[in-house]
């Protein structure tokens, strides 16, 4: 799987929020296929609530990890229903 | 003249220009202004903070194009809705299926005890109307009472917030087994009780009629003059009656510190645990001599029959029926 870094560092809510949703919802078709993984570096705590909030309604799944100066928040396609039934 | 009018034509001109350059800006302002507010509608929608002017210069805010962006992923949203909404359904469908083929009656109620969910059988069990049963209480539609009965499982689970069985719950003369489960949110209070209704009555009649018949097989070999008793694969007594008692001397109360080889004369045990070996190998043995010992340790010959009932190829009881032989009469030993 490819994972595209996108570094928002020093940006914040909501322009933060917008690249988020730019990049998902350029990149849809990849993300929903499981080829693709997003990964946002964001120093901006909201950033950590609403980008997962939003991409979780949109049907992702997401990860939200604290590295040394940021969040790392990483967007990827939710497991398949048949997925879930067999995990 | 000429001049007059030219300057008169120019500074009609200007003046329009002028007043046309004020109708675009105030016609931009506006656009820049609705984008903004629209886009804030949405982004708040979104659940963040509206975008401040210093974020997004004017000119950057028509370039970027927020709204394009919200509005696409306000897309996937409600894809990703529709999406849930055909799971959501098939659920739906999955569990009224499960719900209709099993064999109990099933109610899911509120935390007011009201209704909201039956299947089938709970209407096949009970007299109840299903047009009006969605919002009734359970208390009126199955209890048909409209104050709660003592023994209410519902009222117990929302008292206790754990599931709760009750094995013979008896309405209108029927029996049941109620099972109920509570449903709790995530701060554990109980939003919903699922209550699953077994209905026993032909088991329950059943079982009292096996007690029945038991009870009178009982009284026979207890008034029987023939010594009857009961032996378990391991040597103790299920069942003696009066004639075995007063013919080896024991009160009842003394029977269930006995092993079978306790009262068998000295001599005759070997035999007897031969005997005893064969039948739990399922024979049938017929004139069975060998003489008991009574709690006095006096010798007594008897003659009898012996079969071992047998439950999925295990044997379960001996059950032997013997008479004392008469003065006279040969003992196993005797014959040896």
């Amino acid at each position: 799987m490819e994972v595209k870094e996108i570094d928002m560092r020093g940006q914040i809510c909501p322009s933060s929020l917008l690249t988020a949703l730019r990049e998902i919802n350029a990149n849809k078709a990849a993300l929903r296929s499981g080829l693709l993984r997003l990964s946002f570096l964001s120093d901006n705590r909201d950033s950590t609530a609403t980008i997962p909030e939003s991409a979780a309604n949109m049907g992702y799944g997401v990860s939200v990890v604290k590295e040394d100066d940021s969040y790392r928040i990483d967007v990827f396609a939710q497991p398949t229903e048949t997925e879930i039934r067999n995990s | 003249m000429k001049a007059f009018i030219s300057k008169l034509l120019g500074d009609t001109e200007e003046t329009q220009l002028v007043s046309e350059n004020r109708f675009l800006r105030e016609q931009q302002f506006k656009q820049v202004e609705y984008i903004r507010r629209k886009t804030n509608q949405l982004l708040m929608l979104m659940g963040t903070l509206p975008i401040r002017p210093e974020e997004l210069d004017d000119d950057t805010l028509i370039e970027t194009d927020p709204i394009g962006t919200v509005a696409d992923a306000f897309a996937q949203i409600l894809e990703h809705e529709k999406e849930l909404n055909e799971r959501l359904r098939m659920a739906h469908d999955e569990i009224q299926a499960i719900l209709s083929s099993v064999g109990v009656g099933i109610l899911l109620l509120d935390s007011s005890m009201q209704i909201q969910m039956y299947n089938q059988k709970i209407v096949e069990l009970f007299p109840l109307n299903k047009d009006s049963l969605i919002g009734q209480t359970c208390c009126h539609a199955v209890c048909g009472t409209s104050t709660l009965p003592a023994d209410c499982t519902f009222t117990r689970i929302l008292e206790t917030r754990r599931p709760y069985h009750q094995s013979d719950w008896v309405q209108s003369g029927r029996h049941f087994d109620v099972a109920g489960v509570p449903i709790k949110n995530r701060f554990g209070e109980v939003t919903h009780v699922v209550l699953a209704y077994t209905e026993t009555t032909s088991r329950v009649e059943t079982e009292r009629r096996l007690r029945e018949r038991e009870q009178i097989c009982l009284d026979v070999f207890e008034n029987i003059s023939d010594v009857v008793q009961c032996v378990t694969p391991d040597g103790s007594f299920l069942f003696v009656n009066r004639a075995w008692r007063e013919l080896l001397g024991y009160l009842p109360h003394e029977i269930s510190a006995l092993k079978f080889w306790n009262i068998i004369a000295p001599e005759c045990r070997k035999e007897c645990m031969e005997h005893f070996d064969i039948l739990m190998h399922g024979e049938r043995l017929e004139d069975v001599r060998t003489c008991l010992l009574s709690k006095d340790g006096q010798e007594i010959a008897v003659a009898g029959q012996i079969n071992c009932s047998f439950s999925n190829g295990k044997p379960i009881a001996t059950f032997g029926l013997f008479r004392q032989l008469e003065a006279g009469h040969e003992t196993p030993q005797a014959k040896s």
